[in-house]
């Protein structure tokens, strides 16, 4: 069970203080796969930080009851937009790194992943295109023998047709005890792929709902989210209309 | 039996492209050990005025004593600053590696041993400062037979 009670996180600069998370608390448990949504700015980004410890915040991280230290970092996976890999390395180069890091290294996954995907094993990751460093930044998170996989973004610049086999994939490879926590726009592409839905807005958890529960209410992912956080769809054809309005009087 | 290449990889920071940074250590060691062959010059002096010149003829001065030969390289040390200023950058520049073009530095700091990240920034240049000491150490010892051998063994301090 991964726990986050209270967590706050300001980011200081020179005019002062900008709080990215105003005292999150979220409880997920193991083999859930939570969708993490909100607007730019929301703090999605932040909170996964904080959860891996590669920014310092307040409140408290636990998982299964201990906080998260080197003992049992390795539990945690990430895969990110910003790539966490070493561009001038090959995905052979990655394995042999991952397998002297990590202990519980899945190597026949790797193997599986790395085919199904059509990567190159011995090519510099550099030469790679945005899709394919998205697609070995996510096998890498899903083949570190984590039980949490965090991802952030991860899909950004993948085709549609890529995504779908990665959904496709991520659910027929997961054992039971494996949890995603992934943070997306694509609101309406996961929401076949999660269990739940964490909606964040201003730093705070806006909404948080299961996929069960939504279906029993016969609302969609994309009305829930537009509903927790206040879209106005109004907003667009006012605007347009205040432009044509100026333009009229010219 | 197959002889384990040494390999500087494992010193620096995953995919960090060294041989630059190995040239330039090297250049600036070069320089350093060519600037100091001004120690000759020094050594060659010194011994000449423990002599007088009677004739066209060198004659040892009696209880004429050489400059010990710590003085005649004593400064030279300040030779050496750019290259340890050099490798003492490339730590800190190792470091900033791990954010440029992407950003392994998040997985440098999930790993479970802490020490690697560290280890990673700071092995390369001190594997390179303990060899050019190395270096340098057999460089001054030739230094010393030289001082040894100009020096006649009743001038030496």
């Amino acid at each position: 069970m991964l726990e986050i009670k209270a967590l706050k996180k300001i980011y200081y600069n020179t005019w002062g203080g900008v709080q990215a998370l105003k005292g999150v608390d979220l409880k997920i448990g193991p083999g859930e796969i939570v969708g993490l949504f909100g607007e730019n700015g929301a703090g999605k980004s932040t909170l996964l930080r904080s959860i891996l410890r590669l920014q310092s915040f307040e409140g408290e991280i636990l998982l299964d009851g201990e906080r998260i230290c080197r003992k049992n970092i390795s539990r945690l996976s990430f895969a990110t937009c910003e790539h966490s890999f070493f561009a001038n390395l090959t995905p052979e180069s990655h394995r042999e790194f991952y397998r002297m890091h990590f202990g519980c290294f899945r190597d026949k996954r790797f193997e599986a992943l790395m085919s199904f995907f059509e990567l190159p094993l011995y090519k510099a990751l550099k030469s790679f295109s945005t899709g394919q460093k998205n697609q070995f930044e996510v096998i890498m998170a899903l083949c570190q023998g984590a039980d949490y996989i965090l991802m952030d973004e991860p899909f950004a610049g993948n085709d549609i047709f890529n995504r779908e086999d990665f959904y496709k994939v991520l659910l027929g490879i997961l054992e039971p005890g494996e949890t995603i926590f992934l943070s997306t726009h694509l609101i309406e592409e996961v929401e076949r792929f999660i269990s739940r839905a964490v909606l964040l807005r201003e730093g705070r958890v806006a909404g948080d709902i299961t996929s069960l529960e939504l279906e029993e209410q016969g609302r969609t992912l994309m009305d829930y989210v537009k509903e927790t956080c206040g879209y106005r769809a109004d907003r667009v054809g006012r605007a347009l209309d205040r432009l044509t309005e100026g333009e009229e009087q010219l | 039996m197959l002889k384990k290449r040494f390999s500087f990889e494992k010193y620096f920071p995953p995919g960090y492209e060294y041989s630059k940074e190995r040239n330039t250590a090297g250049f600036l060691l070069g320089f350093g050990a060519v600037m100091s062959l001004h120690f000759f010059k020094n050594l060659l002096h010194a011994a000449d005025r423990l002599y007088d010149h009677v004739q066209w003829r060198r004659v040892l001065r009696a209880g004429a004593v050489a400059p010990p030969f710590r003085q005649l390289v004593e400064d030279q040390w300040m030779l050496y600053i750019p290259l340890f200023l050099f490798l003492a950058s490339m730590m800190l520049y190792h470091y900033f590696y791990y954010f440029h073009t992407t950003k392994s530095i998040y997985l440098m700091r999930r790993l479970p041993k802490r020490s690697v990240l560290f280890k990673s920034c700071v092995q390369g240049p001190l594997l390179y400062m303990g060899a050019s000491a190395a270096l340098l150490g057999v460089l001054y010892l030739s230094y010393y037979g030289a001082y040894r051998l100009v020096i006649p063994a009743e001038c030496l301090p």
